[in-house]
């Protein structure tokens, strides 16, 4: 029973989803109301479940547990389990689920469908974190686009189809990248299990193609392949124009889950494939993505400041926050890695959180303008209050989750490279400015649009969707060990066996 | 702190006249502002009206908001405005789009127009083919 839990959590949202295509007939109030409810049960249930695993988990073994393992198809093999690294994403999928669908309780196009498509991305958001075989990890991983295409796609803003397929091409063009290095670590290894392909030494002797000296060798070609996968999905600066469009165009649930879930899969696979598998490619290409997160954090917290849009802001201030992932990640440190993973959980609530409270004023006012509206706070104080705590910790105030992330990765960097470092501070500066900014812009100032004159403070399944998402960012921000003991032990493990991989003369092969 | 740095020692020792000017002080605040308010209410009035630069900047403290719009907040929003539509725009997506509309169907076109429905042409292509693989084979391939 215990090693088929992690089936269990991913495949109940899936099954959900074919009793509703199957057995849910009609498009009346109650059959909608119906879909809503099952979905909401179900992903409810899949967090209580996934609650089990969390309190079975062993946080001081490093390796994988629950590890359930098939035969599938053509020597291919069914792997499942979670490590220190992983065992978070798969809370933080299944906590922010119900989350999610209690927040389209307002949809009424289409909402049988809707539901199935948020329940399969579960599923598969799910097997993501919780794959150990490099080919059941890929077709996770894929397969994820497809419901997220369809959430833009069909229940997006009026320019869906240009975002839907920009965020379709541009996320795919980097994963047949990796799907070619997957292959060629199939004929390197001779397998595709990730427990004994973590354990392989690749190559990483220098070798010429077409006259160019490939330092690193195999290794850093396999790390770029994967980079173009997972470097698009962060996003990391300069391939992250998909994300404003996406956002912008996408309803509100499918903004959080993009936002708080889909990101963080670029940042597991760093810490699943990149740094573990590849570690003299990630120190050959280190130094030139810590200064690309750099720019990132300040080139797009520039760019936030420039925005008029809500959701656009809110979108670039992600690709600035997913910048400190990437850096910290690539500091290679207990401190940078540790503060990666919280900044990742972290920003799953916070920037979920700012989008839903865009979401309730679009409910309202249709528009995501922030010339619409100024001196919300006279209408709606309860709302003011939440979107001031999130606004707070989206700037990383002490005792919100947001300090937290920042001041590990930022920690774990100036140990690495104080001038990334250094670079990497201002942007704490600017995300204080332009989310400030917002706020005072769309909240205070003197009420006297009209049309926000009959505007309605959030209603109780309002409050109820943000009250969970307020308590985790207090928790975390004022007892972050509740995180950083379950992820310590398996991020040290990652370190050490990272640095001794390298060899010797390995700080002269970074590009410097 | 170094050997030669004295600041915490060195401020046990200032003359007393610097211990006793911020009570000077206070008590200069203190004559003006009867003076001023309770005294003569006029004689800041007229105080504003004669040096008048001097009023107004003092009313607009130094100018600091002015200074800081001119130095950090306009460069930052236009650097933003800048970056956003030039950057984002113009150069990632606009390169983005120029391949995807203007490279692709370039060779798309290129490939079309070699589809003539001649077959001499066709068989024309087939020899050019197995000329090159041949010189391939002859120069690279073989029993090296």
């Amino acid at each position: 029973m215990e090693n088929q839990l992690l089936s269990i959590i991913t495949f109940l949202p899936l099954v959900a989803a074919v009793i509703l295509a199957l057995f849910m007939r009609g498009d009346d109030p109650a059959a909608q109301k119906g879909a809503k409810w099952l979905a909401l049960f179900v992903t409810s249930a899949t967090f209580v479940i996934s609650i089990f695993v969390l309190l079975l988990f062993d946080p001081s073994n490093t390796g994988f547990q629950f590890v359930e393992e098939r035969h599938w198809i053509a020597g291919l093999n069914y792997r499942m389990g979670v490590d220190g690294i992983s065992i978070l994403f798969v809370m933080l999928t299944t906590f922010l689920m119900p989350i999610t669908i209690l927040s389209c309780w307002a949809v009424e196009t289409r909402v049988k469908e809707y539901m199935i498509a948020f329940l399969v991305l579960e599923s598969l958001m799910l097997g993501v974190f919780c794959a150990l075989d490099l080919v059941l990890f890929y077709l996770f991983f894929e397969a994820g686009l497809i419901p997220m295409f369809l959430i833009i796609g069909i229940w997006g803003g009026k320019e869906r189809i240009y975002a839907a397929f920009k965020f379709f091409l541009y996320t795919f063009l980097g994963s047949v990248l990796m799907l070619v290095a997957m292959i060629a670590m199939y004929l390197d290894a001779g397998t595709t299990d990730i427990v004994k392909l973590l354990a392989h030494d690749f190559g990483h002797e220098t070798f010429s193609l077409l006259g160019v000296q490939i330092v690193g060798g195999l290794q850093t070609m396999l790390f770029l392949a994967f980079f173009a996968s997972f470097a698009v999905k962060m996003p990391m600066w300069p391939v992250h124009t998909w994300l404003p469009d996406a956002h912008v165009q996408a309803p509100t649930a499918g903004s959080v889950v993009l936002a708080a879930i889909l990101l963080k899969m670029g940042g597991y696979g760093f810490l699943r494939f990149s740094l573990p598998m590849f570690p003299v490619g990630s120190e050959v290409m280190g130094p030139l993505v810590l200064w690309m997160s750099a720019i990132a954090i300040v080139y797009t917290s520039l760019v936030a400041l420039a925005q008029t849009d809500m959701k656009k802001l809110i979108a670039y201030s992600s690709v600035a926050h997913m910048g400190y992932v990437t850096m910290g990640i690539f500091a290679v440190n207990q401190q940078g890695v540790d503060g990666a993973i919280f900044q990742m959980l972290s920003h799953g609530f916070i920037s979920g959180a700012l989008f839903l409270c865009v979401g309730v004023i679009y409910d309202r006012m249709h528009t995501r303008e922030i010339e619409a509206y100024g001196g919300l706070v006279n209408r709606m104080p309860a709302y003011a209050l939440v979107f001031m705590f999130f606004t707070m910790a989206n700037v990383g105030l002490p005792g919100t989750s947001g300090f937290i992330g920042e001041f590990l990765t930022l920690m774990g960097i100036f140990q690495v490279n104080t001038w990334v470092a250094a670079v990497a501070t201002t942007g704490v500066i600017l995300s204080a400015a332009y989310a400030l900014w917002l706020y005072r812009r769309v909240v205070f100032g003197a009420l006297v649009k009209e049309a926000l004159k009959t505007i309605t403070d959030m209603d109780r399944r309002e409050k109820a969707i943000f009250a969970p998402l307020v308590a985790m960012t207090l928790i975390l921000g004022i007892y972050p060990s509740l995180v950083t003991d379950i992820i310590g032990p398996s991020v040290g493990a990652l370190v050490e066996n990272y640095h001794a991989a390298l060899p010797e003369d390995a700080a002269e092969l970074a590009l410097h | 702190m170094g050997p030669e740095n004295h600041v915490i020692h060195a401020a046990h020792e200032a003359p007393t006249w610097v211990k006793l000017s911020p009570f000077i002080a206070m008590l200069i605040g203190l004559f003006v502002a009867w003076l001023f308010y309770i005294r003569n209410p006029e004689l800041p009035k007229r105080l504003a009206a004669q040096q008048r630069p001097l009023y107004l900047f003092l009313l607009n403290k130094w100018y600091f908001d002015e200074l800081y719009d001119w130095v950090f907040v306009r460069p930052a929003r236009w650097l933003g405005g800048f970056l956003w539509k030039r950057g984002d725009g113009a150069v990632i997506d606009g390169s983005i789009n120029g391949v995807a509309l203007g490279i692709i169907p370039f060779f798309t076109r290129l490939a079309g127009r070699a589809q003539s429905g001649y077959l001499f042409h066709y068989a024309f292509a087939m020899v050019l083919g197995i000329v090159a693989l041949v010189t391939w084979m002859t120069l690279f391939g073989g029993a090296k």
